[in-house]
Parts: structure tokens; C-alpha cells; sequence
């Protein structure tokens, strides 16, 4: 069965948004609404030790076949405060595609 | 959130290594013990500036939340510095570490590793510290001593102007971590176990053998300490960063990780460890 890229990408940010709340809450539903441009930094105002919870969770979710450490280590720090759902979305459909 | 129990306390600890083809962890470096800083400090800072990078490039990368920090277990009492040494160690038999480790400390994290190299030095190959305090005075007086007034002037600050209720999400979140350091520091020992750290002398400095690199700003608060690392450590190579303070990490990453790499990239794993480059 084939998948558009479209449809797996909402279901990536769904994955990433049902992890947000098992990091932070549900509180920030309220306040956001996750999309694939929303940022971890400003609009989620995500703590540097939520972002490492998250990346384990993601690490988990995904059984190892994503690599969120080697994608975070080409990033810069501006870039990895900067980073947005969908940039994340994007690299874990690329990871699962591979 | 991997936890580790030792020496009574559980630790929220991360370890990193590189994924290979196969997605299996594998190292081809040294072990690499990274320690924080002091209060509203947690390994967060280390993972993504250092730690991930090194492991990237080969090391096994170990961080943790120090005692009362992050998301590690916060006892009310047990903050001397001693206290964290005995952490580290039983950390490490904990995770089975075995042969030396190098230790990659920051600030108040700089301090204990240093610490824990003059109490059990065959557990180490080398440390990078980066802004440790060891010097008694410093210019415009002890250190310990301000440290310690500049929390507890924060913490009566804390225990004067209680958060408001009636926040939003948003700003509940903000306060959280307002909420964290203000029982940190008013409800355990931190402040008082700090204050009575014991000072690191000329000689037992004389006496360390390990090779140690240390990084400080031009215009650091901690000059005093830098001056007294590279004056007595036998084999400590000194880094005074240009236009800098204490920040060094924070506003001079990319250097500061060149240097970490450099150094680790110096010890060879065969003949048990040469001194760094």
C-alpha cells in the first residue's frame, strides 16, 4: 500500500503532537495549534530538557529508525532553536522513506 | 527518560552514541563524562552544544542531571561537592564503565570533575574544563562567597514575590521553572553545602597528573582560577577565549567544541592515552 507524502506528514505531526503532551501537557493545546510550522522554541516555548525528552520519546516511537541525534548534530544551535514541526515531520518521513 | 540509581539517588541520564548503517550504536572513541553547571543549569545545556557533536564524530557521550537538578531526584541535603563526586563514581560503576573516562565539566560541573580527578585519579584519562572555580579569592573577593549571596539573594527574592495565580497556559509554563529554583534553593541544603566547599590548594593541584584543558573568557570573574590551573597542574594547557566572560559556552560554542574535539582526538585509545593536542 502506498501512502502520499501529504498524508504521512500529518500523521508525523500527529506522532510528534501526542508526544508534545506526554512531554508537556495538554495545557498548550489550548494556547497553539500544532502545525507544520510551528516552532518548539517560540511557539511552544519548549525547555531544552523537554526538547531532550522529546527526542528520546521520538527515538522510542520510531524504533530506532530515525536518527534525531545525527539529524540534530548538523544543525546549528540557532537553527535547532529555530526548528519548526514540520522540519522534524520532514526528516522522519525522509528517514522512514529510506 | 533513561534513570540510573546511585550512590541513593536516581539520576536522569543520556547517553549518545553514534547510529551506524545498520542503526546499532556504535563507538570507535572514548568514553566522555559531561558535567553542568550549578542550580537552573541541567544536561541539556551539554547535549546539543558538545555532547551530541562529540558522539557524532565516534565517543560514547554519558550525560546526566546532576543531584537536585533537571529532572534528576532532588534530595533535601547532600550538595557538598563531595557529595557529587561520590555521584559520578557510582555512576559510573553503575553503568559498567570501564577504563578511564574523560571528563568534559562546566562551570560549577568544571569544578567537580576537577574534584573528583584529585580524588580518584585512575578513573580518568583527562578533563576539559570549561569556567571551574578553584581559586580561594578572586578579584573583588571569594567566589563561593558571592555564589553563595547571589542565591540566596535570589532565593529570598523567590520566597518574597510568590507567582500569581490565575496564569495562563502559557505563562504557567514560564513560571514552572520559577517555581523549580525557588524550592531548589529554599527547601534543601544547596546554598549552605556550597558555601562550605572546601578550597582546591597549590599542592594537591601540583600533584594531578592527568592532562587537563582548560577554557576560560578574557574577562572572566574566574581570572584568578585560570592563573592557578595553569600554574600548577603539571600538564594543563590553558585557553583564554578573546572578548569573553564567563559565558563562553553560550556565546563561543563553535570554538569551544573545536577545542573539545581536538583534545579528544589527541588520546589514542592504543597505548592507554597520550597527552592531548
Amino acid at each position: 500500500m502506498s501512502i502520499t507524502p501529504a498524508v504521512e506528514l500529518d500523521a508525523i505531526v500527529d506522532d510528534i503532537t501526542a508526544i508534545l503532551v506526554e512531554v508537556i501537557g495538554d495545557e498548550f493545546l489550548l494556547d497553539v495549534e500544532v502545525t507544520m510550522a510551528t516552532t518548539f522554541s517560540h511557539d511552544l516555548e519548549l525547555e531544552s530538557i523537554e526538547f531532550v525528552a522529546m527526542a528520546e520519546k521520538l527515538q522510542e516511537r520510531y524504533a530506532g529508525r530515525v536518527d534525531f541525534t545525527a539529524f540534530l548534530a548538523g544543525l546549528e544551535i540557532d537553527e535547532i532553536l529555530a526548528l519548526s514541526v514540520g522540519q522534524l515531520a520532514g526528516h522522519v518521513a525522509r528517514s522512514l522513506q529510506a | 527518560m533513561a534513570e540510573v540509581a546511585a550512590n541513593g539517588i536516581t539520576f536522569h541520564l543520556q547517553r549518545l552514541r553514534r547510529q551506524s548503517s545498520d542503526r546499532a550504536p556504535e563507538t570507535d572513541g572514548p568514553v566522555v563524562v559531561f558535567l553542568h553547571g550549578l542550580v537552573i543549569d541541567n544536561l541539556s545545556s551539554l547535549y546539543y552544544s558538545l555532547a551530541n557533536p562529540v558522539a557524532q564524530v565516534g565517543a560514547d557521550a554519558i550525560l546526566y542531571d546532576q543531584r537536585g537538578h533537571g529532572l534528576s531526584e532532588r534530595p533535601p541535603s547532600g550538595y557538598r561537592i563531595e557529595d557529587s563526586v561520590a555521584d559520578l563514581g557510582r555512576l559510573l560503576e553503575s553503568l559498567e564503565v570501564a577504563g578511564p573516562v574523560h571528563l568534559v565539566g562546566h562551570s560549577y560541573g568544571a569544578s567537580v570533575a576537577l574534584r573528583a580527578a584529585l580524588a580518584e585519579p585512575e578513573r580518568f584519562a583527562s578533563l576539559v574544563l570549561v569556567e571551574p572555580h578553584c581559586a580561594e579569592s578572586h578579584d573583588g573577593g571569594d567566589w563561593v562567597e558571592d555564589v553563595a549571596d547571589m542565591l540566596t539573594a535570589g532565593a529570598l527574592s523567590l520566597e518574597h514575590n510568590p507567582v500569581a495565580s490565575n496564569l495562563s497556559a502559557s505563562e504557567r509554563r514560564k513560571f514552572r521553572g520559577v517555581h523549580a529554583t525557588d524550592s531548589f534553593l529554599n527547601a534543601t541544603s544547596l546554598i549552605e553545602d556550597i558555601a562550605s566547599s572546601p578550597p582546591f590548594t597549590d599542592d594537591e593541584l601540583r600533584g594531578l597528573q592527568l592532562p587537563v584543558l582548560a577554557i576560560y573568557g578574557e574577562y572572566t570573574d574566574l581570572a584568578s582560577s585560570a592563573r592557578k590551573l595553569a600554574a600548577c597542574i603539571p600538564h594543563c594547557r590553558l585557553e583564554v577565549l578573546p572578548g569573553l566572560g564567563h559565558a563562553v559556552l553560550r556565546d563561543a560554542r563553535d570554538v569551544v567544541l573545536g577545542m573539545v574535539e581536538s583534545w579528544l582526538a589527541g588520546f589514542s585509545q592504543v597505548g592507554g592515552g597520550e597527552a592531548g593536542q
